[in-house]
């Protein structure tokens, strides 16, 4: 699709309400007893001149016009659209909504204008709201929706709700065609790409995830009991809770009282208490060791199992239903939203999902729903991968190949010994075979950002619990940039490339604008950063978009539904009985992207996934076939 | 004889301590866990959902 065809384009946007005025944004509860509805529909055709749609609409009514658009090969056009698509899924349209094309002028305005979340002041980041888009693009229309009430039943307002929804539908088109016009070749493949996947989002959201509520209280005691055992030994030391809420208090504990030795400083100069600098001082003293177990074991409780029994409570439907959303960050990849709404009218409608520990205990607070196994298929060495065909470094190159592992090799480098030999070692899972290989896995994954000797010493103190000194972390560094010695020449020549161009573009050709000031020094490093982590990790997104494109249909035909998109993982649930067929068939699907006819682009290396399967986050088997 | 919710897809199980009140709508269960002793508002419709069945002692002994 090169120009904007307004003919085959249907406007179209919901005005929704519920028992609550809070449940107009949660489709779910349609399912409980009509608790949400939509109080109006509009779809427009521009180049036809007619407004459809009506005040209550019906399913039927719903229902015609995804007809109408599949029967005239018409693409619905939303702003936000997954919130409409979700709509569209709570009222049981969901396989027309999957027959149909969507497109979003959300996401073309954020792929046409997004710069790095660090650029910008936070208060002013661009959240790409239709409002917004009115206020930048047409000013004197600005505020249309001023003396709007949303839940009214008065015939007055609902006629000026009608029309403020036409309103809507209109600023969408005209933005939509706006942006598409500003968006180069390769971001129009993004976008659309990307568009593909709506519905997919759309329907994760709105069916939320399953919590095993029982498990999560359980784990809710467990990390109580450790916060208790921590404070108790705490006690006899005359250290009280509140202490340890206030980072002041805490810092004049740690440091002026007890006399331990400062880590670092905040961006305020005062000495900084968070986790690296408990994580160091535990090391050497006990009553920072027990600091640390009570906050870890405090915030865990709070954020992964108070937080995930809170919102299935709020929800009523024994799911947690994080917002998935496609918009906020620069990379491309997907944020999840805990809540709803701010302050007073905050809603615990999910948790922090995509912050969540790794490991079982944790993980099996989210569990298949009945008759489902959960799938997760997993980019093989995804950053790897990408920095390899970014680089082009021969050795990282054939480390992609099928047979090889990265980490050994590198693993093996570090300790000077032979490759092939690390291999066997790791294989029959040999001790000390299995800690090279880690501290070569560090290396690679730690080390391809641009990494310094010190802050690997404190990654692999930190994330790895890994002891290491400042010596053992030069020479890992060391190493790194004489096995691979093609990507430091990609680092700087990417930063000359980026700084001459004003924008950093991934294989696919999604862009991010890159016209921060190169001279200040607090923002340089985070610029060169960008351009040198964005064509990985935005390849990435790029990566699980086309993924999920490609299994559109194929899901649709099996009752297959998306779930999550963590890190290098996307998750599915499928329905029992087909899990043995469909997922081979699913990874044959994504071991064989077709890269090229989407990005224009063959990969030199074969990109692979791998799946697990089980009942629970916390039960993934892998899967043998 | 005790008695469990087991989950049937994870294997994880929790003893019912007691259910009160037994006839009430909004009837709350006491289980025992690995961890401890907590309550849960009893729905049998959710805990189905969530792939829990009730099991004896005996019948465990005889999985």
């Amino acid at each position: 699709m090169t120009s904007w065809n307004r003919a085959n384009k249907l406007g179209f946007d919901f005005e929704t309400s519920g028992t609550l005025p809070e449940y107009a944004l949660q489709p779910w509860r349609r399912a409980q007893g009509e608790k949400f509805w939509a109080t109006s529909l509009v779809y427009i055709n521009q180049q036809l001149g007619w407004v459809h749609g009506g005040v209550n609409p019906t399913r039927e009514m719903m229902a015609e016009m995804l007809q109408y658009a599949i029967d005239n090969n018409m693409t619905l056009v939303g702003w936000n659209t997954p919130f409409d698509i979700s709509v569209l899924l709570a009222y049981g349209l969901h396989d027309l909504v999957m027959r149909c094309k969507w497109l979003d002028g959300m996401l073309f305005w954020k792929h046409a204008t997004v710069t790095p979340e660090y650029d910008t002041n936070r208060s002013k980041k661009k959240h790409y709201g239709l409002k917004g888009l009115v206020a930048e693009l047409w000013p004197d229309q600005a505020g249309y929706e001023d003396d709007i009430d949303f839940n009214s039943t008065n015939p007055e307002m609902i006629e000026k709700r009608w029309r403020y929804n036409i309103k809507d539908v209109i600023f969408t088109l005209r933005g939509a065609e706006y942006w598409w016009d500003w968006l180069t070749p390769g971001q129009r493949r993004c976008a659309l790409i990307e568009a593909r996947c709506l519905p997919m989002v759309a329907e994760a959201n709105l069916n939320g995830m399953p919590v095993d509520t029982l498990y999560a209280n359980d784990l809710a005691l467990k990390l109580n009991a450790d916060a208790a055992g921590a404070m108790g030994k705490l006690a006899q030391w005359g250290v009280k809770p509140a202490v340890l809420r206030s980072p002041t208090q805490l810092s004049r504990l740690l440091f002026t009282e007890w006399g331990l030795p400062a880590i670092k400083k905040t961006e305020t100069r005062a000495l900084s208490t968070d986790k690296e600098t408990l994580h160091e001082l535990s090391f050497i003293d006990d009553r920072a060791k027990a600091i640390k177990t009570y906050r870890e074991s405090v915030g865990n409780q709070a954020k992964f199992a108070d937080a995930p029994i809170k919102s299935v409570t709020y929800n009523e439907d024994g799911c947690t239903h994080p917002q998935a959303f496609i918009y906020s960050t620069y990379s491309g990849r997907m944020t999840y939203a805990s809540k709803q709404g701010r302050n007073k009218d905050e809603r615990p409608v999910g948790f922090a999902v995509h912050q969540e520990k790794r490991g079982k205990e944790f993980r099996s607070v989210l569990i298949a729903p009945s008759g489902y196994d959960m799938v997760e298929f997993d980019a093989d060495g995804q950053e790897f991968k990408w920095m390899a065909v970014a680089s082009g470094d021969p050795t990282m190159l054939s480390l992609c190949l099928p047979g090889q592992d990265p980490h050994s090799y590198m693993g093996a480098v570090i300790a000077g010994r032979d490759y092939f030999e690390l291999m066997i070692l790791v294989a029959g899972e040999d001790e000390k075979g299995l800690l090279q290989r880690k501290m070569g896995k560090l290396g690679n994954l730690s080390l391809q950002y641009r990494t310094s000797a010190k802050r690997l010493c404190s990654v692999a103190r930190v994330d790895y619990n890994m002891p290491m000194s400042l010596n053992e972390a030069d020479h890992i560094w060391n190493t790194y940039q004489h096995t691979y010695v093609m990507v430091p020449v990609y680092w700087d020549n990417q930063i000359i490339k980026v700084k001459r161009d004003g924008y950093v573009e991934t294989f696919a050709g999604r862009r991010v604008q890159m016209t921060g000031d190169w001279n200040n020094r607090d923002l340089r490093w985070s610029l060169e950063s960008t351009a040198i982590n964005f064509p990985i990790q935005g390849t990435g997104a790029d990566q699980k978009y086309l993924a999920l494109a490609c299994l559109r249909d194929y899901c649709r035909e099996h009752y297959i539904r998306f779930m999550l998109d963590m890190h290098d993982g996307l998750y599915f649930l499928i329905p029992k009985a087909t899990t043995a067929e469909a997922v081979p068939y699913m990874k044959h699907v994504l071991d064989t992207l077709p890269y090229k006819k989407a990005w224009g682009f063959e990969p030199p290396v074969p990109m692979t996934f791998s799946a697990k399967v089980g009942p629970s986050w916390g039960d993934l088997k892998k899967w043998e076939g | 004889m005790k008695v469990f919710f087991k989950n049937t897809a994870t294997g994880v199980r929790y003893q019912i301590v007691k259910i009160d009140p037994k006839d009430a709508k909004d009837r709350k269960v006491v289980l025992q866990g690995e961890h401890g002793q907590f309550t849960e508002l009893f729905d049998p419709e959710r805990f189905k959902r969530m792939g829990y069945l009730l099991v004896q002692e005996q019948d465990e002994e005889a999985a």
